[in-house]
């Protein structure tokens, strides 16, 4: 059974539509921004895998904006309006759970 | 440049110079980057991968100064001329077994290959002859800096360098370089080394990469670890390591050499003596042998074949390479029968400029 949380399990990124599964099955993400929507479960596995959570080295002349452009919650709530508008409910009260929690981590937002 | 004229030539990871080159054979440093707008290459669509590669293209043609690369569009070589590159370490299994639009740019000295389209959109890899990771890490670098300042790169201040796995996340970096160690293999000591490379996270592979055997008792030492560490840290970790294996192998040999000179000296002029008149013979076997003679070669107990020579023949009896050099295709038996007959043939040169002289004296 997997050893992560369900609600993990089922994020799928709005960007190239991976899920958490997906990436636990294959070993791969699936784009970029990936990074940004599993960061919660990215975290512990690099922590196992790396031994470390935080980049040290090279870094490019100019950083990226996919990535920099983009917050955990922002992503968040454009999933959230995609469950919403194809009509996964059940989904998207998932989804404005991890929004209200990460808020809550995040003091304000 | 046709892939056929680099066939006789063993390229740069057999040539067999630079420090310490009786025991390490090859040093590399490959670095994984990705596009910033496009999915990694496994959710990439058709279209989207020849995007990245008429992207990757045009920014990479030009960064290798005035010797200019070379580009082989993987997908439509055949199966031998991609078995060939491998051969080469010019591109990875991945490479050329994977799907879809994917290719190669490579340095007519073939120190540089830039894979596009492999597990990540770019893999950029330079490999030197003999013990040179932080040269290949300068050399690398540059060609990173140049090829940024054309393109965009998937990069985060948390996690760096974004690749499809997040084994190479970071700094995206595998430094690694492959060793000669037959010594260490006979006496079975070669385990313990492991262990304890394990320990300091690096890992150990065969001559081919992931999950491939360690024939010829080739052996490549990498590190495991791409996140949390400066590029310059993980090189020179292995830095620290190197020597000691080099050091370690050497001790193994002069042992082997102290305590038992009447085996190894038969060992090691039998498998020469297999070599110069077997008929039909493996890959396998083939690597074998030559990794006894290439250290027999190295302690002065064969005092008539020169190393380049046994470098050579590693490259050219391998599969692909033995079919490219014979100009038609050969299945199973076959090919062993041309391999022993290829084998027979370069052994036989050396005595034809010079007279067989008895092995030397114990």
């Amino acid at each position: 059974m997997p050893d992560f949380p369900v609600d993990l399990a089922e994020l799928r990124c709005p960007d190239c539509g991976t899920t958490f599964l997906d990436f636990r099955r294959t070993g791969k993400l699936g784009c970029p921004y990936d990074y940004v929507v599993f960061r919660d479960g990215l975290i512990p596995l690099l922590d196992r895998v790396q031994r470390s959570q935080h980049h040290t080295g090279k870094k490019p002349l100019r950083a990226s904006e996919v990535v920099e452009a983009h917050s955990p919650v922002r992503a968040l709530r454009f999933q959230l309006r995609q469950a919403i508008e194809s009509e996964e409910y059940q989904q998207a009260a998932k989804i404005r759970d991890l929004i209200r929690a990460r808020e809550k981590q995040n003091g304000s937002e | 440049m046709d892939l056929n004229d680099l066939a006789p030539r063993n390229g740069e990871w057999l040539r067999g110079d630079g420090s310490d080159a009786d025991i390490v054979i090859s040093s590399r440093v490959r670095l994984a980057r990705n596009l910033a707008d496009f999915p990694f290459c496994s959710r990439a669509d058709e279209a989207q991968r020849r995007d990245i590669e008429n992207k990757l293209r045009t920014s990479i043609g030009d960064v290798h100064g005035d010797q200019s690369l070379i580009f082989f569009d993987v997908g439509r070589l055949d199966d031998l001329d991609r078995q060939f590159l491998v051969e080469r370490q010019l591109i990875s299994r991945e490479l050329a077994s994977g799907q879809g639009s994917r290719s190669v740019a490579i340095a007519p000295r073939e120190d540089v290959s830039l894979m596009v389209n492999e597990e990540d959109h770019l893999r950029l890899q330079v490999l030197h002859s003999g013990y040179s990771v932080r040269q290949c890490w300068e050399t690398v670098n540059k060609l990173d800096d140049l090829v940024e300042e054309r393109v965009t790169f998937a990069f985060s201040e948390e996690f760096g360098y974004l690749t499809a796995c997040p084994t190479n996340v970071g700094t995206g970096m595998r430094a690694s370089v492959m060793l000669h160690l037959p010594a260490l293999s006979m006496t079975k000591q070669i385990d313990r080394v492991f262990r304890a490379l394990q320990k300091i996270q690096l890992a150990v592979r065969g001559l081919y990469g992931e999950g491939s055997q360690a024939s010829g008792d080739f052996y490549q030492i990498s590190n495991n670890i791409t996140l949390g560490k400066t590029e310059d840290a993980i090189i020179s970790n292995i830095e620290v390591v190197v020597p000691t294996i080099v050091n370690y192998e050497r001790t193994a040999r002069r042992s082997l050499i102290k305590e038992n000179k009447q085996t190894l000296h038969d060992r090691v002029s039998r498998a020469y003596g297999i070599l110069q008149a077997a008929q039909t013979i493996s890959s396998e076997e083939t690597m074998a042998l030559l990794s006894s003679v290439r250290m027999g070669v190295n302690l002065n107990l064969i005092d008539d074949v020169r190393i380049d020579l046994i470098n050579d023949l590693f490259i050219h009896t391998q599969p692909a390479h033995l079919q490219k050099l014979e100009g038609r295709p050969l299945e199973g038996e076959d090919r062993n029968i041309a391999r022993a007959s290829y084998l027979r043939k370069r052994l036989s040169e050396i005595h034809r400029t010079k007279p067989p002289t008895d092995s030397q004296a114990n």
